[in-house]
């Protein structure tokens, strides 16, 4: 497989689509579901994750061979995925957006772009979103480690590579983001309860 | 016998989950566990997280994701044809003429004579066909696309430099035939439609993608667009300002290296490299930006370059270790 991959990375190169075409058919997902779980917003993740593919296209006199074809794409979409997340934080009205719609609870959308099925528990959805709103408090750097071990099941040593960091660096960096994941969900626990305690209240019903 | 603390236990959760620990230490934390409830209590949490990240679905790709992507890709590799074809077209005539020169000089007139021999050594080199051959590419050249056909013919035998010698003059000729039906084709196509990528996806499959001019003609305007290069090669005289730059530095593959990230953050063009330099193509309104950056590399030295009417200036910067 490794040798096909050699063949199709030099045909590539030297100006084949079809070879190209070829080489990412195997990473068009994983590229789509890294962009889908740093973005959490499909359109994003669609456009960002097809520009990953053109910048891999347009740079491809730059992979050496020297790492794996994947190490290199993953690297660039990681890359291009942060960018993306600053470029959006840069545009107030549209974090405002999204925060109105979590808190209102637009529930709908939310599940469907995380692939849910209507089958799946009540319960079990309320803890998948969860789950997801504390992943998207995370900085760029603690979410791309969460994303790319906690959900897409990188092994730390690939992780490095995809971040041009050390293994350490990927270690103590997962370690930060899982505890400070764990803390926004348990303040996020608390704040909902005071809140519908408050609701409550409001509406004449007694806690 | 070591006891562990709530803090070590709690940090090492993850990964005892993960299965990733040691021997010793799993069972040290599987101690720590009977007995504290604390810390019981912190595992069964961050399980419940970890398997809430872990059930996230791997979502499938949207419908029509990878047409779209290689119609995308399709548009990109004429975009880089069509700024590689420029470039290949005037830069052979310069070598020819500068073959020339050499051969005038050490010889004399009477190795002009011999001039066959340094013309076909340089076309091996650069892949261009003498014109010797340019009948052929008369015949398909109309009205409207007149402007890019007398460059096809070049650009049909252009790949990369690497697989150039061995291509000969005779190949050339069958290929330039080859390429008046399809280029009859687009130029139909325009008329109608602004958008004929079925027949280029067609003949786009039989070829190598970077040797196919037709898509020039009918994307024409598109191109356009995102460039501000003129398309009016009436003339075959150059008319591109060219500077070249000398760049003093200490590390040649690093400042390489750095180049071509330049190049990326400035988004300008890397027409063409070799080891120690790299030729890049930008709008006149880009090269102060590129010159102060790349001042930030090393020591430059501007030389005396040709100047021109276009948009666009070519600028080789040659990497000199100090």
């Amino acid at each position: 497989m490794a040798e096909q991959e050699k063949d199709l990375v030099e045909q590539a190169k030297q100006g084949s689509i079809q070879a190209f075409e070829t080489l990412i058919l195997t990473y068009e997902k994983m590229v789509y579901n890294i962009a889908f779980r740093m973005l959490q917003h499909s359109e994003d993740a669609r456009d960002i994750s097809q520009e990953v593919f053109l910048k891999a296209y347009r740079s491809l006199e730059n992979f050496d061979g020297k790492s794996k074809f994947s190490t290199w794409l993953y690297r660039i979409a990681v890359n291009t995925c942060i960018d993306e997340i600053r470029k959006q934080k840069g545009k107030l009205t549209y974090s405002l957006e999204e925060e109105l719609e979590s808190a209102e609870g637009s529930y709908q959308k939310q599940f469907a772009d995380a692939g849910q099925t209507p089958e799946d528990s009540l319960l079990h959805q309320e803890m998948q979103k969860e789950v997801v709103d504390a992943l998207n408090t995370l900085s760029e750097e603690h979410k791309t480690v969460v994303v790319l071990r906690d959900i897409q099941g990188f092994s730390y040593e690939e992780i490095a590579k995809m971040t041009n960091t050390t293994l350490g660096t990927v270690k103590s960096r997962i370690a930060r983001a899982r505890s400070q994941l764990k803390n926004t969900i348990l303040q996020n626990r608390e704040q909902k309860k005071t809140y519908s305690r408050q609701k409550k209240r409001k509406e004449g019903r007694t806690p | 016998m070591n006891i562990m603390s709530c803090t070590e236990c709690s940090d090492k959760i993850w990964d005892y989950l993960d299965g990733t620990l040691s021997e010793t230490e799993q069972t040290e934390i599987q101690a720590h566990l009977e007995s504290c409830n604390v810390c019981k209590a912190e595992l069964e949490e961050i399980a419940n997280i970890r398997k809430e990240l872990h059930g996230l679905p791997f979502v499938e790709l949207p419908e029509g994701y990878h047409a779209e992507l290689m119609q995308k890709l399709q548009e990109e590799t004429k975009v880089l044809l069509f700024r590689k074809k420029k470039e290949r077209r005037w830069k052979p005539y310069s070598l020819i003429a500068a073959a020339l020169l050499v051969v005038a000089a050490i010889g004399g007139i009477d190795s002009i004579q011999k001039y066959q021999s340094v013309v076909l050594t340089a076309e091996e080199k650069t892949g261009v066909k003498s014109k010797e051959i340019s009948p052929a590419k008369e015949i398909p050249a109309k009205g409207k696309a007149k402007t890019e056909i007398p460059t096809q013919p070049k650009a049909i035998q252009k790949k990369e430099p690497q697989a150039v010698p061995k291509e000969t003059a005779q190949r050339e000729v069958p290929k330039a035939e080859m390429q008046e039906p399809k280029v009859q084709e687009p130029e139909v196509q325009t008329d109608t439609s602004p958008e004929p990528l079925t027949p280029q996806k067609q003949s786009l499959q039989q070829m190598p993608l970077k040797s196919t001019p037709q898509p020039r003609t009918a994307e024409k305007t598109e191109v356009r667009e995102d460039m501000p290069m003129t398309m009016s090669f009436r003339s075959e005289n150059k008319a591109h300002t060219e500077h070249n730059v000398n760049l003093f530095v200490e590390d040649t593959q690093k400042t390489l290296l750095a180049l071509r990230q330049l190049g990326e953050s400035l988004d300008i063009w890397e027409e063409d490299a070799g080891e120690d330099f790299i030729l890049f193509s930008m709008t006149k309104e880009q090269t102060s930006t590129f010159y102060a950056k790349l001042n930030e590399l090393g020591t430059s030295e501007i030389m005396e370059g040709e100047e021109g009417n276009q948009d666009i200036v070519l600028i080789k910067v040659i990497i000199k270790t100090q």
